[in-house]
């Protein structure tokens, strides 16, 4: 059922906003919130490369330690990075696809609701007598049963997370009922524009995959209990498997509505139309399903899992993502560039997520996972994946969008600043983790020897961290000062090409009085060229 | 492709074809399983995206306090299974008044 939305005046205030059914405001209210999470688990990794500059224990104790660890990297992923995707979907798809509304707008508000209370149960755990839960976003069994784990902060942390990824996948639920009912009647699904298509992938993925992990965890909850679900000698195993299969595929969700945010960007600051928009489609498609069939080159080292299957989809994986690397470097090929902020922020996502890429491949293969499985060199692969790769990407979109969500532009000699050290800070923090990954330096551990030989490169890595932070920091305030003193943007500064850009900034609750006629992916690029 | 159904299928096929070759290396049921499962259900998404109504009209609130309510009601009978009976009873009590309260809110629609 479609809904109307209201033309009354907005309503203003704190609960207007908390109990708001307008995607736009969901979708602010779950990236806001994400955004702060961000900057709390972000606190938490600095506090961890605190205490590993130099050797010894100073900063944190070992057991508060793996608690922090535990919090920054399931924060991460569960509080942080996947719902900014799903902000971006909530906000942008109706918009895109020239709908007044998302499907089922009273389930997006309770998706954000679920997420937003599963966060403050996850760190809830802070709070409690025993701690917070100490056993990696992963929560593998036995280390996560109630003998090892004991205490009600692992339950909570299990419970909220449980919570926090019904929520995303409820949102998601929304975002692809949107494309399939609520296109504009010239919107087919080969008009899409291409962040709809990533968001397609996505929602299939998230609809198809996270309520394993939900299984998974209410199983371990109930084993925590005393039912002895996981007790069994093959139960870690397939705890792994159930897990592995949200695991994997997460990565994803955390990268393809990006990705999807960039093909816009890219389009747009090239003044060219998007290049190989097809096979695009088609390798997001490719891509997806073979994300779905690589999760257990996670488990090469276990022994449990057949490593030439998995072997070979993980390394498959490389030609759809060459085929959408391809399609982004050629929209920018003979195009005009314009190097504002969010083109910035793309150029720094196509290098950097490419060594995040690369060393994915490197360890799709038994022989060099075996050799590098759980050392930091792991921890600097996925942090390419999904800080460079992701967060840039991210930055890219927030400076393209914020004209749209709020009606000012951000200011442009700050972006270009944040741009500058965070391309540094996230050099500095992350490459020297691939070297001491390869010497040998075991993840999650919160000490090591001054005769190890790491202390130089964790040293370098620490102060990239604050270098990082620096940049973050500069991010924060060029929001607040571009709120404070406005610099109007107009509805279309840009000179975008897809729907969002044909109503007011911000849109108005029904989100548009008219839409231009809808002939390609790109209608406002039509228009300009007399297409349409 | 100009459908939805069509691109679930697509999708829905390929994971099929992924979960035969996975087949051909091991007959583990949970393995299969997890990827058979996951295109069967995305074959049933097709299968919905096929009878999805279009568009229709309804009224709905800028503001839903109700939902609000289900949503934390719904978490703190979560988190009562860790912290204790009371608080499972407490969040399904305001699970019950908050989807009361959106049934009143979609009969006023």
């Amino acid at each position: 059922m479609t809904t109307v939305a209201s033309e009354r005046p907005v309503p203003r205030g704190l609960v207007a906003w908390a109990a708001a059914t307008d995607h736009k405001r969901v979708g602010v209210l779950t990236g806001a919130t994400a955004l702060v999470l961000l900057l709390v688990n972000g606190s938490l990794a600095l506090v961890m490369r605190s205490e590993l500059a130099w050797p010894g224990t100073q900063v944190v104790g070992l057991k508060t330690y793996n608690e922090l660890f535990t919090a920054h990297g399931s924060g991460m992923i569960y509080l942080v990075v996947t719902p900014l995707a799903m902000a971006l979907g909530v906000y942008f798809v109706p918009l895109m696809v020239g709908a007044a509304e998302i499907s089922g707008p009273r389930f997006a508000l309770l998706g954000y609701w679920l997420y937003g209370c599963g966060a403050i149960a996850m760190y809830s755990g802070f709070l409690t007598q025993e701690g917070a839960a100490r056993f990696g976003w992963t929560a593998f069994p036995p280390l996560s049963d109630s003998t090892n784990s004991p205490g009600l902060g692992s339950d909570l942390w299990l419970l909220g997370v449980s919570l926090a990824v019904t929520g995303m996948f409820v949102q998601s639920a929304c975002i692809l009922a949107t494309i399939v009912r609520l296109r504009a009647p010239a919107m087919t699904m080969l008009r899409l524009p291409v962040f709809c298509w990533a968001m397609v992938v996505t929602t299939l993925m998230v609809l198809t995959t996270f309520p394993v992990l939900v299984v998974a965890l209410v199983l371990l909850e109930l084993d925590r209990q005393g039912v002895g679900v996981f007790t069994s000698p093959g139960g870690p195993a397939a705890y792994q498997h159930l897990f592995w299969f949200y695991g994997h595929p997460v990565v994803y969700v955390m990268f393809f509505p990006f990705v999807g945010a960039l093909g816009e960007v890219i389009a747009t600051f090239s003044r060219r139309r998007f290049f190989g928009y097809h096979a695009m489609v088609l390798s997001l498609l490719a891509f997806a399903a073979l994300s779905m069939s690589v999760w257990a080159h996670h488990m090469f080292t276990t022994g449990q899992v057949t490593n030439q299957y998995f072997s070979l989809t993980s390394t498959l994986i490389a030609i759809p993502a060459g085929i959408e690397y391809f399609d982004l470097i050629g929209t920018m090929v003979g195009g005009s560039i314009l190097y504002r902020t969010p083109m910035l922020f793309a150029l720094g996502f196509l290098t950097l997520f490419l060594i995040g890429g690369l060393t994915g491949i490197m360890l799709a293969s038994p022989p060099i996972d075996y050799h590098l499985h759980d050392s930091f060199f792991v921890v600097a692969h996925f942090h390419y994946t999904l800080f460079a790769g992701s967060m840039f990407a991210f930055f890219a979109a927030i400076y393209y969008w914020f004209p749209k969500v709020t009606g000012v532009f951000l200011r442009e000699g700050l972006g270009k600043l944040h741009f500058l050290f965070l391309f540094v800070g996230t050099n500095l923090t992350f490459f020297p983790m691939f070297l001491l990954g390869e010497k040998g330096m075991p993840r999650r551990v919160g000490d090591y020897r001054g005769t190890d030989g790491f202390t130089g490169l964790n040293l370098i890595s620490t102060i990239g961290a604050f270098v990082t932070a620096f940049a973050v920091g500069i991010f924060v305030w060029n929001v607040f000062v571009s709120l404070r003193r406005r610099e109007p943007a107009g509805a279309d500064p840009w000179g975008g090409q897809t729907l969002e850009w044909a109503t007011t900034s911000p849109p108005p609750r029904h989100n548009f009085d008219a839409l231009p006629p809808i002939r390609s992916f790109a209608p406002l690029l039509d228009l300009r060229e007399g297409k349409a | 492709m100009s459908r939805p159904s069509v691109v679930f299928l697509i999708w829905g096929g390929l994971l099929m074809a992924l979960a035969l070759l996975l087949f051909a290396w091991t007959q583990s049921t949970l393995l299969n399983g997890l990827l058979v499962g996951a295109a069967v259900g995305t074959l049933v998404l097709a299968l919905l995206a096929l009878f999805a109504r279009g568009p229709s009209r309804r009224f709905v609130p800028d503001v839903s306090l109700a939902t609000v309510l289900t949503g934390v009601g719904i978490a703190l009978a979560v988190a009562g299974v860790a912290v204790g009976t009371w608080l499972v009873l407490v969040g399904a009590g305001l699970t019950l008044v908050g989807l009361a309260a959106v049934a009143r809110e979609l009969r006023g629609a």
